[in-house]
């Protein structure tokens, strides 16, 4: 479990928290949407989950966060790297520049950690699987797709076999295509167990893969509880929140007086 | 994210260091080094001697514009220390897509990149700086990206392929070691005066 | 007021890749257009002739019926203004007042002319509090409105913008759809590539997919989201926006937004 305690967090020079009081709780096997306004501290929140932030990106902070109960903040960067694996919005920029295939891309991280040969492909392999991206092995990873190399980068985290994986709107620079494959992937992975914890501003994605979802707005948690409760609450728009398109719809029905045989219709449309 | 970056800075201190002395010698030098660059020594001791005479203090913020393979930035890197930062920029095919978007997107907000040397002069910021800025970022993404995948850990790496070997190379690699207790050994003999 | 007009338009790249082929469009003053299309279809190639920064293979580019052919992209930066994508490809000042400033100033615009046409745009995208401020204090979604206004300040004639609500949260949303519609009120024609069905659907009154190059579809929302359309649609990895798919599901014809669906339903009861 990987929990935050009443975590606070200011950027080196900025002048208010990105994040406040935040208490948090990912939970072994779960999948956690994280939904709020640009600005509200998503990113932050990823950051702190993972470890970048204080380690890499500096910044002052209050509060703890803990693996298991354990305290992380003795832990260097390279020990998080194994527990918690973070995935990023832009694809190009997570692909470490130096594997000239798939393999060696996916292989990176279990590389730098020094593990024996054999479990380093193992590790691969498992992962390659994990996504059913290994016909891509082969493949310069620079010359893929938006959405191919995103799988790449997940692959890329899942090879170092974390007990929780943190992603940071993951489809924000992709086309519809590669939206799809993300979303499939991130299915597939919840449904073997995974701990996921994932931000987007694309709360239908979030309504089709997440059990529980937080809301941030201005660094606070305001919302937090099932997905199908947070994202069909009222506040969301308010909170900068786009609801997904049948809440919203459901939502506009109701605004405009229609009866109840139309409203019926209409339900029983949207149901699965 | 969060941080004020003040590419401003760190233009100034890089202007203050990159001084084009006589450019036409400068052009003719790099010009008839250009098959060979990083195979000559002469970018290495060049580079050290650039950065002797910058003086940089510890803690400075540098910017390495054509930073090649470090001739410059890595004593650079190592006069500023831990304290400091070093930011070196070269061509790769990404930067060179990069800059050519940065070139439409400024050409499409009305920069004249067609007209007199005046005019083309003016689109020297408004096509550097995106470069730059967008390097800066980058370079924290990508460091960020490798860092969680455990990049700086300490100790050895594995590795997943062992370079192609064959026998007679494994042969020579054991005559050129024990060549060398050989050599020694004649030497110490007055056998191979030469060898002096 | 200015027309764009494609005639049989082809962009082969260097590399030999096939981006336009033979395209004919015509956009008159004042449309509201969106343009699109999986990655790679030719949307981006297509706009990018509208402003000259790309000439064609073959083929015309016409403004008003006449050839730019001969009209530097300087020149024809007067007419179709065009936001791009990525906000930092562009971003070099180091404040956002001096970031809007820089499109109008290329046209000309000076002093109090000037001021007037920045102060309109950062209103527009709710920026005036943060003229001063630099750019990259600014998170990223709101260095992309910064875009937007940069260009919608240069009051050209056509505004074109590339996935404009990408990476948006629902303000951000809001004020492109805002300032759409008054660049449309004040006469401007508006062109955007958009993967974002549902804007598409509630922002435009012309729908035009693209693939491999070619027109697959060319009409209203309504049409472009029918059931008939489906299948071009996801020849080119696209969805219907919801409404469209209950509509159809309802039998209630092509309802591509919330409020058509809604009116149908409320029609049939």
């Amino acid at each position: 479990m990987l929990t935050l305690e009443s975590f606070t967090y200011r950027y080196a020079g900025a002048r208010r928290p990105s994040l406040q009081e935040v208490s948090l709780e990912l939970r072994d096997g779960e999948v956690l949407g994280l939904a709020g306004a640009s600005e509200a501290g998503k990113t932050t929140l990823c950051l702190v989950a993972s470890g970048l932030a204080p380690r890499t990106v500096g910044g002052s902070l209050a509060g703890r966060v803990l693996l298991d109960g354990e305290d992380t903040t003795p832990l260097a960067m390279h020990e998080l790297a194994g527990r918690v694996g973070i995935a990023f919005a832009s694809p190009a920029t997570q692909l470490s520049g130096v594997a000239a295939t798939v393999y060696e891309e996916v292989a990176f991280g279990p590389m730098n950690l020094g593990v024996p040969r054999d479990d380093v492909i193992a590790r691969t392999e498992e992962a390659l699987a994990a996504l059913r991206i290994e016909s891509l092995a082969e493949r310069d990873p620079a010359q893929l797709s938006g959405g191919q190399q995103q799988l790449v980068a997940i692959a890329g985290l899942l090879a170092l076999r974390p007990a929780h994986v943190v992603l940071d709107e993951p489809t924000a620079q992709l086309d519809p295509a590669g939206t799809a494959m993300v979303a499939a992937a991130l299915a597939g992975l919840a449904a073997t167990g995974a701990s996921i914890l994932v931000a987007e501003q694309k709360t239908d994605l979030l309504a089709a893969i997440c059990g529980r979802v937080v809301v941030l707005d201005a660094g606070r948690v305001v919302l937090d509880g099932l997905a199908t409760d947070v994202l069909a609450n009222p506040r969301l728009a308010d909170l900068g929140v786009a609801p997904p398109a049948s809440v919203r719809l459901r939502r506009a029905a109701d605004g405009m007086g229609l009866s109840p045989a139309a409203l019926a219709r209409l339900d029983g449309s949207l149901a699965p | 994210m969060g941080p004020r970056r003040s590419w401003a800075a760190a233009y100034h201190d890089a202007a203050g260091g990159l001084r084009m002395t006589d450019q036409d010698r400068v052009v003719a030098t790099y010009t008839a080094a250009a098959d060979t660059f990083d195979a000559l020594p002469f970018w290495h001791e060049y580079g050290r001697r650039t950065v002797q005479r910058l003086a940089l203090a510890p803690g400075a913020r540098v910017l390495d514009l054509c930073c090649g393979t470090g001739a410059a930035t890595l004593p650079a890197a190592r006069a500023v220390g831990p304290s400091g930062s070093v930011l070196g920029v070269d061509l790769t095919p990404a930067l060179v897509e990069r800059a050519a978007t940065i070139t439409a997107a400024q050409r499409a907000r009305g920069l004249d990149t067609e007209g007199s040397i005046w005019r083309r002069l003016r689109g020297v910021l408004p096509l550097a700086g995106p470069v730059l800025l967008g390097s800066i970022t980058e370079v924290e993404e990508r460091t960020m990206a490798l860092e969680a995948r455990g990049f700086t850990r300490p100790g050895r790496r594995t590795l997943l392929w062992w370079p192609p070997d064959s026998a007679p190379q494994r042969l020579a690699r054991w005559l050129l070691l024990l060549a060398v207790p050989a050599l020694v050994v004649a030497r110490s003999l007055g056998w191979l005066g030469w060898l002096r | 007021m200015t027309d764009l007009t494609l005639d049989g338009v082809s962009y082969r790249y260097p590399t030999g890749t096939l981006a336009l082929d033979a395209v004919s469009l015509q956009v008159r003053a004042g449309e509201r257009v969106a343009l699109i299309g999986q990655n790679g279809s030719g949307k981006t190639t297509l706009v990018r002739h509208l402003n000259g920064l790309l000439r064609p293979t073959s083929g015309r580019v016409l403004h008003d019926g006449m050839d730019v052919a001969d009209r530097t992209v300087a020149q024809l930066a007067r007419l179709v203004g065009l936001a791009f994508q990525d906000p930092d490809r562009q971003i070099f000042r180091g404040t956002v007042r001096g970031e809007v400033e820089f499109g109008p100033r290329n046209l000309g615009l000076r002093g109090g002319a000037l001021r007037t046409a920045v102060d309109a745009a950062l209103a527009e995208v709710g920026l005036e509090a943060e003229a001063g401020t630099n750019p990259y204090d600014l998170g990223a979604s709101r260095r992309k409105l910064l875009a937007l206004a940069s260009v919608q300040a240069m009051g050209t004639p056509v505004l074109v913008l590339d996935e404009p609500t990408t990476g948006q949260d629902l303000r951000g949303v809001e004020i492109v759809k805002r300032v759409i519609a008054r660049a449309t009120g004040a006469g401007r024609t508006v062109i955007a590539i958009s993967h974002d069905m549902s804007f598409v659907a509630e922002t435009f009154d012309r729908v035009v997919a693209l693939r491999d190059g070619n027109v697959i579809l060319d009409g209203t929302p309504a049409s472009a989201f029918a059931e008939e359309s489906w299948d071009a649609l996801r020849s080119t990895y696209l969805e219907p926006p919801l409404p469209a798919v209950i509509g159809s599901r309802l039998g209630l014809g092509a309802t591509p937004t919330d409020d058509a669906l809604l009116a149908a339903l409320a029609a049939g009861s």
